[in-house]
């Protein structure tokens, strides 16, 4: 049985009057990359603190690989590397220093991981300049150096791949892909949903605090209606047409080009031709986690 | 667990050129206080007598002065820049005890308050004896007692005890370093000086304030009187109650910074 590398029950954080977190339910299990998606401010921050044991809970709980975060902190976070935000580090040492001094917190870790660790986030060339010196992207790999350097089971990360260039997310994206495949359990919040997209394998999306959907990726995907966008010669022609076709939901006309909901290309076309009008131009809209996230957020 | 992040700590503060800048500041304060001493009494301002035991004496009076300076920046160095760096959510987030990260800390504080003391120590008997040689030709070592300086080193730093948790609770309830330390400095700059002012209507408070408190324990070997107080040291307690009252004072604020840090919500 795959087992749960994080849960949250009811999980709930209040500041003053507000409620950052709302009776928040989650579920990762083992060997996935599970993300965490949601605007700015819907609370994701917070929640992952909470896991992670810097903010206190106002209710519920959370455990981490089977243990309870409060009041078992210790044991809970031994296997768990995080990034959490803008990247933690002692600004005046150099890459190499700040992962050796993280390192010396797990019994076991030699120079060899540590220099296979900055190797692996490629930071080898600039392992021995100081950090406060490092552009943001830079201060990121560091970040998930000092993550990784203990060979952690389950790994928390809050935006990786902020500050990097395209080609630094990509490589970032398939190191998450490689560590999962290899057993390492993978958290990954980001507003980016193309990159959650393309990394992970189930997800849950957080708007103001409160879970609104969580499942495989395709699954959502799925879940998400069709539609097709055309062009047409007299589109209030088109519009009326389009009252008999069964399973539409709406129609959105803007000049000659027409945005219609709730059916596929096929049954536009077939329809269209039956009442003798003939697209410019067709496609079917591509459904993506962007488009799933809209209509989540909108509907919330 | 303890002991390695004691290591961290350790490493981490030797690293810091904060440190370096800060101890080659106190050098250098203590430098120029000797030489103006013995510029002194080349010119008949200062009495010649006494020898390397004045300077010494004359030396650490100087240095309790500017030592809080010293121990605020130093315990704000160590215990409040991990919030503005946020590299407590290294060791937070790998799940160190917040119990035992305060301990290690408390520790590297004490550890590095009591090289202060030692090395100003050995700096101010260092630089004497050199300042005594250019200037009169040798060295009088006739009244200086090697025996008592460990005592001397041990009560100037039983003695910063409540500067150094003070700053530390400051630390905890501001994180931000600023605050941290100037907030120690504020105190023992402002606050302590004027409290003898009300010393008739509140003599308790006088009593247990930190400068009274090191005046009692420098009153048997060096007269090192960090304020002028209104009663004399005597009157004040007997210097085994001092230690006490000190070793408490030192344990109450730190508790405080333990309750308080243990609470706090360090998300983000």
């Amino acid at each position: 049985m795959t087992q749960i590398v994080l849960e949250t029950k009811d999980l709930t954080k209040t500041f003053g009057a507000r409620k950052a977190v709302d009776a928040v339910n989650i579920t990762a299990y083992e060997g996935e990359v599970f993300g965490f998606v949601g605007p700015n401010g819907a609370g994701k921050t917070t929640t992952l603190g909470m896991a992670l044991g810097l903010v206190r809970p106002t209710d519920g709980e959370v455990c981490v690989l089977g243990q309870r975060v409060t009041p078992n902190r210790v044991q809970a976070l031994r296997d768990v590397g995080a990034l959490l935000g803008a990247p933690a580090f002692v600004p005046y040492l150099s890459a190499w220093e700040n992962v050796e001094l993280v390192a010396r917190l797990s019994p076991g870790v030699n120079k060899k991981r540590i220099h296979e660790v900055i190797e692996l986030v490629g930071l080898t060339e600039s392992a021995r300049k100081k950090v406060s010196k490092f552009s943001t992207g830079m201060k990121q790999r560091v970040g998930l150096a000092m993550a990784l350097v203990h060979r952690p089971r389950f790994i928390i990360l809050d935006e990786p791949t902020n500050g990097l260039d395209p080609a630094g997310m990509r490589e970032i994206r398939q190191l998450l892909r490689t560590l999962a495949e290899n057993g390492t359990s993978v958290l990954l919040s980001s507003h980016l949903l193309n990159e959650v997209q393309q990394v992970c394998d189930r997800i849950a999306v957080l708007h103001r605090g409160r879970v609104v959907a969580q499942g495989r990726v395709d699954e959502l995907l799925n879940r998400q209606k069709p539609a097709v966008r055309l062009t047409v010669h007299d589109a209030e022609a088109a519009v009326r047409a389009f009252e008999s076709l069964t399973g539409i939901e709406n129609v959105q006309a803007s000049g000659n080009s027409l945005l219609v909901l709730g059916v596929d290309s096929q049954a536009v076309m077939n329809h269209l031709l039956q009442h003798h009008i003939i697209p410019t131009e067709i496609t079917a809209q591509k459904t993506d986690l962007e488009s799933v996230f809209m209509d989540l957020t909108s509907a919330n | 667990m303890f002991l390695r992040l004691f290591a961290i700590e350790t490493r981490k503060t030797l690293k810091n050129p904060g440190l370096w800048i800060g101890l080659a500041g106190v050098l250098f304060l203590l430098a120029c206080a000797t030489l103006f001493r013995h510029v002194q009494i080349l010119n008949g301002y200062a009495e010649f007598s006494g020898g390397l035991e004045k300077d010494l004496l004359s030396g650490l009076a100087f240095f309790n002065q500017i030592g809080i300076l010293a121990y605020a920046i130093l315990s704000a160095g160590i215990a409040a820049f991990d919030y503005v760096d946020r590299s407590l959510h290294l060791w937070l987030t790998r799940g160190v005890s917040r119990l035992t990260l305060l301990t290690a800390r408390l520790t590297a504080i004490l550890f590095f308050g009591l090289l202060l003391v030692c090395v100003s120590v050995i700096a101010v008997l260092g630089l004497s004896a050199l300042s005594r040689g250019l200037f009169f030709g040798g060295v009088d070592t006739t009244h200086l007692n090697p025996a008592a300086l460990p005592s001397t080193v041990l009560r100037l730093f039983w003695s910063s005890l409540p500067y150094l948790a003070l700053t530390v609770l400051l630390a905890v309830l501001s994180r931000s370093p600023f605050f941290a330390a100037g907030g120690t400095i504020l105190y023992s700059s402002v606050v302590e000086p004027f409290a003898p002012a009300l010393g008739e209507k509140f003599p308790w408070l006088i009593r247990y304030m930190p400068a009274s408190l090191s005046r009692v324990l420098q009153n048997g070997a060096l007269a090192l009187d960090r304020h002028a107080l209104p009663i004399s040291p005597d009157a004040i307690m007997p210097q085994g109650q001092a230690i006490f009252v000190i070793g408490m004072i030192f344990l109450l604020l730190s508790i405080a910074s333990f309750v308080i840090f243990s609470r706090q919500d360090l998300g983000g």
